[in-house]
């Protein structure tokens, strides 16, 4: 019975001591973290005022549908866009066109009627300054699809 | 002694709650009436994913017939040139729906080919159109966009000032002009009265070529925006600011 009494302190210490070595190792670890990365409100570091810079967003405008050379079997499409918020956008189709608006995140879209055989849809979008940007997408209307 | 038979019986108390839902969960039968229709699922997503693949390789080429070389079609288009593969099982066919074969095409028709667009960039030929000639352009319309300098009220004329080049153009508003403004997030018509110098216009039409006016069969307005300065919108770049 004092043999086994024994034995159970024996481990009992030995746990104690695998656990209090672990806590240690994992002190030491978390403060070798700070050290690396200090504290952005430690006192020792010198205030610096950074303004945020801005980056003037490049004019752009990018068709999202129809895709080029695509086939379409039915005559009404829905042509739809990405540019610059609050620009006009101009469309124009085979038999008819559109001017319309981006909204306030940039995005656009516009329905247009297609001719049988092939269609040219062409996209202009302004910018205030003057500048402008077409693109031009060519699809095919075919009721009987390929 | 006595000991050590009550350890032995308490280590396989403990030993059987471990094992106990180990043979529950295998003891457990498949569950077959519930994985017919998780099957039918996944075989209905994957018919889709195929048949959008396909949709996405349905391609149109058209263009003014170059040459045919082993029953590949060689098209001169707007974007350069395009071949078309043919076989037995390529139809084509004329405006009015009447069959032809290869052998009829000739140089210099127009074709539009429908089929399944390759890696190599070539298309694979399920449909050809034969047109004899190319049809021709839609009527050309032209489109300017500016702000308005001056507004003629009795004539109907408006002339925006183009800022890239300084160029300035008359815009003719007839009757039959649509005229429009955003109100609400929505294209609203307007009348011609609602229109003021500084107002931004963009107008589509047929340009005259001696004089230069565009005859606008549609017109957009954004109010008095070119009172503010054109600058492009200002995207912040986030730069980690250190605080005390």
């Amino acid at each position: 019975m004092k043999k086994e009494l024994l034995v159970v302190i024996l481990g009992s210490f030995i746990l104690g001591l695998v656990i209090t070595g672990g806590v240690w190792t994992a002190n030491n670890a978390l403060n070798l973290q700070k050290g690396k990365n200090p504290k952005i409100n430690s006192k020792s570091q010198p205030l610096v005022n950074v303004s945020p810079t801005p980056t003037l967003s490049p004019f752009f405008l990018t068709i999202i549908k129809p895709e080029n050379q695509s086939i379409s079997n039915t005559n009404q499409i829905v042509v739809s866009g990405n540019t610059l918020p609050n620009l006009p956008v101009v469309l124009i189709w085979e038999n008819g066109e559109d001017i319309i608006q981006s909204d306030s995140a940039g995005n656009f879209d516009d329905e247009v009627s297609l001719i049988s055989g092939v269609n040219d849809i062409s996209v202009t979008v302004y910018s205030q300054n003057g500048n402008q940007v077409t693109k031009k997408i060519g699809l095919v209307y075919s009721k009987e699809g390929i | 002694m006595q000991n050590a038979k009550c350890k032995i019986i308490l280590g396989f108390v403990f030993l059987s709650f471990f094992v106990t839902p180990v043979l529950a969960v295998t003891s457990t039968p498949p569950l077959t009436p519930t994985s017919t229709p998780a099957e039918n699922i996944k075989q209905k997503v994957q018919e889709r994913i195929n048949n959008l693949a396909t949709e996405s390789q349905q391609k149109a080429f058209w263009g003014t017939l170059k040459n045919i070389t082993n029953a590949t079609l060689i098209l001169d288009s707007t974007d350069g040139e395009k071949r078309i593969k043919t076989d037995s099982s390529t139809a084509f066919l004329t405006t009015n729906k009447k069959a032809v074969k290869i052998n009829d095409l000739e140089i210099g028709n127009y074709l539009i080919a429908l089929g399944l667009w390759q890696e190599n960039g070539n298309l694979d030929g399920k449909r050809i159109i034969v047109l004899a000639t190319a049809p021709k352009p839609s009527l050309t319309r032209n489109a300017l966009s500016g702000p308005i300098t001056k507004i003629e009220k009795g004539t109907k004329i408006v002339t925006i000032t183009k800022p890239n080049p300084n160029l300035a153009i008359k815009i003719q508003v007839g009757t039959s002009t649509i005229i429009t403004q955003m109100v609400n997030g929505k294209i609203t018509p307007i009348t011609f009265d609602k229109i003021g110098v500084n107002d931004w216009v963009t107008a589509i039409g047929i340009q005259k070529t001696d004089n230069g006016i565009l005859t606008a069969t549609r017109i957009h307005i954004i109010p008095g925006l070119s009172n503010s300065t054109p600058t492009p919108t200002k995207s912040p770049k986030a730069t980690p600011t250190p605080t005390e």
